[in-house]
């Protein structure tokens, strides 16, 4: 898939020219050849999603029909939020970057089960190949969240959709027990747990979420199934059944889900901060303790999804606060990272250029999701516009300017080449202002009292309709340099030597990119990976 | 696993004490113990649940960090049966 | 199968190396802990809210079916987990008598669940039929076949698992940590059941 590039250590051939046939790309169990082929896939899902969402927002250019009629935009809104989440955002930086990195950072050679990890892409392709067939034989109108009891009833194709979501959700527990034996397991001799990189706490703490959330997913897709294809009612008030136990289950994962998307991206961020801040960060514990407490404490808060479904005041209340929570661990990351460029020697490149336009989106999204888990504001803001707005902030807004970070910072380790610095920065303005132009118009809507997902608007709307349709074209435009970008790079950009970045970080002690073994010598842990203080001896 | 494993005596010995709590579940469920029934049922079962993850899985033999999982999923079971039950006895 | 669970060749030396499948196993045991979680969330709501619907379901179910596979699957786990220490001790031959009954048992199991379920068929209760009952019925009726069946499910899956291991220890390709985690997979569907049991069979109308 990409063309060599020099290796700078003698003897063994990188992992790209190492085997050229095909059958060496698709029968691997390189988790590096995985990782590629996962970033690949989601980076396909991500424009099949992109493409889509431009079609909803020219759809909302005038108040009634502009292009698609009021059914297919029922449709469309639903493929772009399956697309976005399962195909794209889950997967992307965890069973994509991590995948690559995880190994490199620990200075292993593999993952702890590379079959299974071939395997778990395949049920990924699977998962994603019954959900996008479902939507070419007429698509489901439910929204991404399936909720019963419409789901249960909506003659559209409701249950390939689902299947397909169920069998992206193996995919995703396989990766995450990959992931967490691999990190307990084949850390080399004297790196101890906080020694290691912090993507790798991120990633660590994805996988916990993955695979204990992700099977209460699946059982509330199968009884979604069980409930319209066989009457079962188990949501069905009707039936004495109760749609509310729905959102709880759905939510139990689907909250946490959340953190599946943005705990990765933070591990990003710390890692590229720490890089071109060249200082260890200002607390790596901090840092450390409080991807595990966003994970852990963001189990306890879904029920703030359920403020108007029907759910108890006093469960309410308690999901409200646990939820205010969350806020006070993704402060004290926020406070850390500032603090670790605090008097660095900061090197503005695009990678930092992300993390900027991330603190803005995850700070400003941040804020308005401490005002909604208050019952009071949500009941006002609730399935409107304001909580679209909300999430893409920080949710879409963190996972992508964390995955394109990432890939801009690590395109040497991965390809052995270095992105443009000048298109970089460009890409990442017109990101940041496509980013403002399309849903701060949305923060407005929503307060004013557009509901979401609906088809028609009033007139007295449409102002700031159009200018969030054209800051959708800036959006992506910007996403779409900075791939482009990215992949031009990947193949014609200039060599890069094996650490580009002078980063202390351990993936970078091998060859960019490394061989099909990782590490010729076994990895040496001193200086230790965010140790700036000493002269780096491999360099 | 650190420690020496399970023997056969604990395994038996276990074992027994498994057929005992699940006979006098079953003796106890055909006397009337009022609102007590169910808790008492469950608190068998919880405590047959938590001899057989263990002795027989050897949880309690594991390393601390091996088992992070296991005690996160109790946890969090805990914590969703907990909630829910708490939202449908309060609307 | 194996292939697929191939541990990772490495060269260096590990800090934690124990077994990586054994790791792998209990990961995965608390995923699965997890779905069941899931469902026994369900059961609790519904009996909370339909306190006499699930009680007259409970008593109209085969107690004794129940309660005998609950005998049958103790005494399967205490099989395997003494199939384990003998192994461990080198008597392979004791060892797979041990899982072989164990299997015997398993296969007991799921024939006391069929005849069960084609009693519950033939009452015209099959798990199509879910629909036509009163409301609470109708969610006891359909939590009953998911749970049970899903149970069912996990336990022919169990069998297979340790049907493979026999094989492999049987051929001496397999030592007695792979059938170690055989096991600890055949407890997981015991313990589900150890709650199956009261809530599907025994808490029904005391009074009657
Ligand atoms: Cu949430």
């Amino acid at each position: 898939m990409t063309p060599p590039a020099q290796d700078s250590t003698a003897g063994a051939k990188s992992y790209l020219v190492a085997e050229t046939t095909w059958s060496s790309w698709l029968m691997t169990s390189d988790h590096k050849r995985i990782g590629i082929m996962f970033l690949a896939a989601t980076f396909l899902a991500m424009l099949l999603g992109g493409v889509v969402a431009l079609i909803l927002r020219i759809e909302h250019l005038t108040p009634h029909h502009t292009v698609v009629d009021a059914m297919t935009y029922n449709r469309l809104f639903t493929l772009h939020g399956v697309i976005m989440v399962w195909l794209f955002m889950i997967p992307a930086i965890p069973a994509g970057l991590g995948n690559f990195l995880l190994p490199l950072m620990l200075g292993a050679r593999d993952v702890a089960f590379p079959r299974l990890n071939l395997l778990s892409f395949y049920v990924y392709l699977l998962g994603a190949g019954i959900t996008l067939s479902a939507m070419l034989m007429g698509g489901t109108d439910t929204g991404w969240t399936f909720y019963t009891p419409y789901s249960a009833t909506s003659p559209t194709a409701v249950a390939p959709v689902v299947a397909g979501v169920f069998v992206l959700g193996i995919s995703s527990i396989m990766s995450g027990i990959n992931f967490i034996v691999t990190t307990h397991a084949l850390r080399p001799r004297g790196m101890g747990w906080f020694d290691m990189p912090l993507f790798v706490w991120g990633i660590y703490a994805t996988s916990i979420i993955q695979v204990v959330a992700t099977p209460v997913l699946g059982l509330s897709l199968a009884l979604v199934v069980l409930d319209h294809s066989f009457s079962w009612g188990i949501f069905d008030p009707a039936r004495g059944g109760d749609p509310v136990l729905f959102e709880h289950l759905f939510w139990f994962y689907s909250h946490p889900a959340v953190y599946i998307m943005i705990l990765p991206a933070m591990g990003v961020i710390s890692e590229v901060v720490c890089t071109f801040s060249r200082k260890n960060p200002l607390s790596y514990k901090a840092i450390a303790y409080s991807s595990l407490g966003i994970a852990l404490v963001g189990f306890l808060t879904w029920g703030h999804h359920l403020f108007v479904a029907g759910q108890s005041a006093y469960a309410s209340g308690a999901f409200g606060i646990i939820s205010e929570l969350v806020a006070v661990f993704s402060a004290i990351k926020v406070v850390t990272w500032l603090g670790t460029m605090y008097r660095g020697s900061i090197a503005f490149t695009t990678p930092m250029a992300y993390v900027f336009i991330f603190l803005f989106l995850f700070v400003f999204g941040g804020m308005t999701g401490v005002a909604q888990a208050a019952m009071s504001l949500d009941v006002h803001w609730h399935d409107t516009y304001f909580i679209v707005a909300h999430f893409h902030f920080i949710m879409v807004g963190g996972t992508l300017t964390g995955l394109i970070a990432g890939l801009h910072y690590w395109l040497p380790k991965i390809t052995g080449r270095l992105p443009n610095e000048r298109v970089g920065l460009i890409a990442a303005a017109l990101v940041l202002m496509g980013f403002v132009i399309t849903f701060v118009p949305q923060f407005l809507l929503g307060n004013a009292g557009m509901p979401r997902r609906y088809y028609d608007y009033p007139v007295r709307f449409q102002a700031l309709n159009v200018i969030s349709t054209v800051g959708s074209w800036l959006l992506s435009s910007g996403i779409l340099l900075a791939f482009g970008s990215l992949l031009h790079a990947a193949f014609r950009g200039p060599r890069a030597g094996s650490n580009p970045w002078g980063s202390r970080s351990f993936e970078w002690r091998t060859a960019s990119p490394p061989i099909t073994a990782n590490f010729e010598r076994p990895l040496d842990l001193v200086p230790g990976a965010y140790d700036y203080s000493v002269v780096n001896p491999h360099d | 696993m650190s420690r020496t494993p399970f023997g056969e005596q604990a395994i038996t010995r276990v074992f027994l004490g498994l057929l005992a709590l699940a006979t006098t579940s079953l003796v106890l469920s055909s006397h009337d113990l009022g609102s007590g029934q169910l808790p008492v049922a469950l608190g068998i079962a919880c405590i047959k649940a938590t001899l057989i993850a263990l002795v027989f899985i050897g949880v309690a033999l594991a390393r601390p960090s091996h088992i992070i999982a296991v005690i996160l999923a109790a946890v969090m079971s805990s914590a969703m049966i907990g909630l829910v039950i708490m939202d449908v006895m309060t609307r | 199968m194996t292939e697929l669970f191939a541990e990772t060749q490495d060269g260096v030396a590990l800090a934690e190396r124990d077994s990586l499948r054994r790791l792998g196993m209990m990961v995965f045991l608390a995923s699965e802990a997890m779905l069941f979680a899931g469902m026994f969330t369900l059961y609790a709501a519904g009996r909370i809210r339909h306190p006499q619907a699930f009680a007259d379901g409970v008593d109209h179910n085969l107690r004794w079916v129940g309660t005998a596979n609950t005998y049958v699957l103790l005494t399967s786990s205490w099989c395997i987990a003494m199939a384990v220490v003998r192994l461990r001790s080198g008597s392979r031959r004791s060892a797979l008598l041990l899982v072989s009954a164990t299997m015997l048992l398993g296969l007991l199991f799921l024939g006391l669940k069929g005849y069960e379920y084609q009693w519950h068929l033939a009452e015209g209760d099959g798990p199509m039929a879910v629909a036509r009952h009163d409301p609470g019925i109708a969610l006891f009726m359909g939590l009953y076949w998911l749970m049970t069946g899903t149970h069912a499910l996990h336990v022919i899956a169990g069998l297979i698992f340790l049907g493979y291991v026999a094989w492999r220890v049987a051929y001496r390709q397999a030592n007695d940590r792979l059938l170690e985690v055989a096991a600890w997979y055949w407890h997981l569907v015991d313990l589900i059941w150890v709650f199956i049991w009261p809530l599907f069979y025994l808490l029904g109308r005391v009074s009657r």
